[in-house]
């Protein structure tokens, strides 16, 4: 039998070095995206909010204009937050969207999204104070006892942010980022909130 | 290779503790926003929002409402007929009535990191333990047994997590209208519904 080679425990390091580097890369890339899904949730939580409470289109979009992400990077966006057009040109998108609640005149059938079949009201129902979809996009219709969000609506919040990124340079491939397709390496975060629309901001 | 044998268990106890922890933060964290979202729903609704008090009170289409006290970490419900310190198990929130649908619709995008059905419990009165006596509030619990991944090398398999909100209506315009109730201890009799006080669900706990 030979004798064991100074050469081998170094292979061997090299070996489950790679592996070890991989898991440490993968730690601390899973607690960076924590932080900004965290960070994204909690986004998420006051936009609803404000939406919950009758803010309106304006104001929801400089509070989100305002958000802080960390981790989230803008190159490669036009900007940070937030753009209509799809697929996004931001690095942070938000989606307002209601749905009927019971209130209304004539009182329409409550319809939440909760409910299978279900859709959000067009934004052709929408006053044009209020956001319909992508927020930056108010809705069509004049103020009257049709137009939406009303009392008892509901409201559900989408954030969206496209510039959070896998760092760790081992991973990034098993992410599929490479030089030539998305070499930001962005992996899109959501988070989502359904809330009850409690009336109009006055 | 004793090095080695010590170093392994360490990284790899550390990357299960947290990824772990990770995803048991946001299963917690989506919880909370369920709970708050629920509660904040469910106080605008009979009873308690009473319908005799008119508007903005609005009724329940479905009767679920469990008046008890919450006791527990993790909560659960103590039901008045029952024997001191007896904890039946609650009656599952039903569907339909708001605090209930509201607070499932935000939980249910974290249902597949639970190895359980979501379960969604309603409190409502003026005796909850939780909260300051004679307010009307609504208490909504969101719970579920989430599994280990990585933990289950320290053989671990599930824990409970839980989060909870209470909440009652008060006016908009604390300037000039009356105080809320969470901070006066009133109930909706208490407040103003001459304009421009206006009404707003508030979380109290």
């Amino acid at each position: 039998m030979r004798a064991k080679q100074p050469s081998q425990a170094v292979v061997e390091f090299g070996l489950i070095a790679i592996l070890f580097t991989a898991l440490m890369f993968a730690t601390v890339d899973f607690g960076l995206l924590l932080n900004t899904w965290l960070s994204v949730s909690s986004a998420t939580r006051e936009i609803a909010r404000s939406a919950s409470v009758g803010k309106k289109d304006v104001t929801l979009l400089a509070e989100a204009s305002k958000l802080n992400m960390p981790s989230v990077s803008t190159a490669g966006f036009s900007k940070f937050c937030c753009d209509e057009p799809t697929p996004t040109t931001s690095a942070v998108e938000v989606k307002v969207e209601y749905f009927l609640g019971t209130q209304g005149s004539p009182p329409p059938i409550p319809c939440p999204p909760w409910q299978a079949g279900c859709t959000a009201v067009p934004p052709g129902s929408i006053d044009k104070s209020y956001t319909a979809g992508d927020l930056g996009t108010t809705g069509t219709c004049n103020p009257g006892p049709t137009c939406r969000p009303q009392s008892d609506d509901v409201v559900r919040v989408t954030v969206t942010a496209y510039g959070a990124q896998i760092i760790t340079p081992l991973l990034r491939p098993i992410f599929g980022c490479t030089n030539g397709s998305n070499p930001q390496c962005y992996v899109p975060l959501t988070s989502t909130a359904t809330v009850r629309y409690e009336g109009a901001e006055f | 290779m004793v090095f080695a044998a010590v170093a392994m268990v360490a990284i790899v106890g550390a990357v299960a503790f947290v990824i772990d922890t990770g995803i048991f933060f946001v299963i917690q964290r989506q919880f909370q926003t369920a709970a708050d979202a629920g509660a904040l729903a469910g106080a605008w609704h009979d009873p308690i929002c009473p319908l005799a008090y008119g508007p903005p009170c609005q009724p329940s289409s479905a009767t679920p409402l469990l008046v008890g006290t919450v006791v527990g970490s993790p909560p659960s419900c103590k039901m008045p007929p029952s024997p001191p310190g007896a904890q039946p198990n609650c009656a599952p929130c039903a569907a339909g009535f708001t605090a209930c649908d509201v607070a499932l619709a935000n939980a249910q995008t974290v249902s597949q990191l639970c190895i359980a059905p979501i379960q969604v419990i309603v409190a409502t009165g003026t005796s909850l333990a939780l909260i300051k006596p004679k307010v009307n509030d609504i208490v909504v619990i969101v719970k579920c047994d989430a599994g280990y991944s990585f933990g289950r090398i320290l053989n671990l398999s599930s824990r409970t997590l839980w989060s909870s909100a209470a909440a009652a209506l008060g006016n908009r315009n604390t300037a000039t209208c009356p105080t809320n109730p969470p901070t006066s201890g009133g109930d909706i009799t208490d407040l103003s519904a001459t304009p421009p006080c206006g009404w707003i669900a508030r979380l109290i706990d």
